[in-house]
């Protein structure tokens, strides 16, 4: 069942949808009539079973914050992938899988879904769970894991919402 | 030492699906154990 903490307007759905429905044809290259349906029903379905589950409503100061993270996200995404590389390409699978808990002091829940994202977005970490502040994190390897409790996404994080009103 | 591409994949096919049966393992057993925390 679907909880929906603020409407959704038409405009904002017909935006999210056409934006999401582009990225599908930038990815897919295929422009036959059954592709394009498809991802149009797909980023209609996704659009409609993301929107207004959250009464946070994002500030341009806040944007820009996550805009100027993004950047280093995507290092991190890079860094993690070449170690990963290596981990599938060694013939001795030198991994020690482990799922860990973490806690984190970050007080906001769009802060909690930006963390967990974050997380999951870098190879060889994934979060499995989250329940308020604690996260269920598996990671591939230690470096994976010393990585992740170096706290060094989290206070950057924290260091984005630091302006807004604790909600958790 | 250098390695063929071929023999590469086939280690990194190997070892993407050994990580991938490893990570529903544990997955699997945590929720077990969850389930089995709430009796």
């Amino acid at each position: 069942m679907l909880t929906r903490s603020r409407p959704i307007s038409s405009e904002f759905l017909f935006f999210k949808t056409m934006t999401l429905f582009v990225f599908w044809v930038l990815l897919s290259a295929s422009f036959d009539w059954i592709h394009l349906a498809l991802g149009l029903a797909c980023s209609f379905g996704v659009t409609w079973l993301n929107s207004g589950h959250s009464p946070f409503i994002p500030k341009f100061g806040l944007w820009l914050r996550i805009f100027l993270y993004l950047p280093w996200l995507f290092y991190k995404i890079v860094q993690s992938s070449l170690h990963l590389t290596k981990l599938i390409l060694d013939p001795a699978l030198p991994i020690e899988p482990q799922l860990i808990s973490v806690e984190s002091k970050l007080n906001h829940h769009a802060a909690i879904v930006l963390f967990g994202n974050s997380i999951t977005l870098t190879p060889g970490t994934i979060t499995a769970e989250v329940d308020h502040n604690k996260l269920i994190v598996h990671a591939i390897d230690n470096v994976s894991r010393e990585d992740l409790e170096s706290k060094q996404m989290e206070s950057k994080i924290a260091e984005i919402f630091k302006d807004e009103k604790p909600d958790l | 030492m250098f390695l063929k591409l071929d023999v590469l994949l086939k280690i990194g096919v190997r070892n993407v699906a050994r990580m991938s049966e490893l990570y529903a393992q544990s997955l699997a057993t945590t929720t077990l154990l969850e389930e089995l925390n709430k009796y």
